[in-house]
C-alpha cells in the first residue's frame, strides 16, 4: 500500500545562506577527517537544516598544485570516524598571482541537502602559500 | 631555481622540514638536512616560513 504522507511537494530554502573561510594554507591527507586541520566552510541550519548549491575555491596568489577534499560531518565531533564522509575532491592546479589576468575559480556542484546541523569540511592535501578562498553557497530551510 | 616552505607536521610524523618547489609544482619534500622525506599514510602539516633561509644544500 503506497505511503501517502511522503512529501511529494519540492520544497525552497527559506534564506540565502553564504558561509566561508578564507586564507586555507595548512595540508591535511586525511580521508576521514579525523586528524589535521580541516576548514569548516559550511553549517546547516540547527532546526530545518540546509541546502548547499556550490563550493567555490579561490586562489587568493601564488600556490602550489594541491587537490581540495569535501567531507559531510554529521554535526559530531570530527575526531570520530563514523561522523564523517568524504563526499568529493577536486584538483587545484598551480597559480601564480598577475595584476594583469584573473587567476582561475574552481567549483563543485553540491545540489544537496543537509540535515540540520551537518557541516561542510575542506582540507588541502599540500602546504600552499597564499591560500584559497572557499565560499559555499547555499540556503537555510 | 626551487623554492623552499618551512613546514612543521600537525600530525603523522614529528619534526620541520621543506617542501621543495618549482615552477609551482612540489618537486619533493626533504629534511633539514637536505635527505627526501617519502610520506607514507595520512598525515598534516603547516608553513612555519614562506621564505626561509635558502638551505646550505640546495642548489
Amino acid at each position: 500500500m503506497a505511503n501517502t504522507s511522503l512529501n511529494t511537494q519540492p520544497i525552497y530554502t527559506s534564506s540565502a545562506d553564504t558561509q566561508w573561510i578564507g586564507g586555507a594554507t595548512a595540508a591535511n591527507t586525511t580521508k576521514d577527517l579525523t586528524s589535521g586541520t580541516a576548514y569548516l566552510t559550511f553549517t546547516a541550519s540547527s532546526t530545518g537544516g540546509g541546502y548547499v548549491q556550490r563550493i567555490r575555491f579561490r586562489a587568493l596568489g601564488t600556490n602550489v598544485a594541491t587537490v581540495a577534499r569535501v567531507f559531510i560531518n554529521n554535526g559530531g565531533a570530527t575526531g570520530t570516524t563514523a561522523n564523517n564522509i568524504l563526499w568529493d575532491e577536486i584538483s587545484l592546479p598551480a597559480v601564480t598571482l598577475s595584476e594583469v589576468s584573473a587567476l582561475p575559480t574552481y567549483e563543485l556542484p553540491l545540489n544537496f541537502a543537509l540535515p540540520p546541523s551537518y557541516r561542510l569540511f575542506v582540507t588541502i592535501a599540500t602546504v600552499v602559500a597564499a591560500g584559497y578562498a572557499i565560499t559555499t553557497i547555499g540556503g537555510k530551510y | 631555481m626551487n623554492e623552499y616552505y618551512l613546514c612543521e607536521f600537525e600530525y603523522g610524523y614529528e619534526g620541520q622540514f621543506y617542501q621543495e618547489i618549482f615552477n609551482n609544482q612540489v618537486v619533493r619534500y626533504a629534511d633539514l638536512d637536505g635527505n627526501t622525506l617519502t610520506l607514507e599514510g595520512e598525515y598534516g602539516c603547516r608553513i612555519i616560513n614562506l621564505n626561509p633561509e635558502r638551505p646550505v644544500w640546495a642548489n
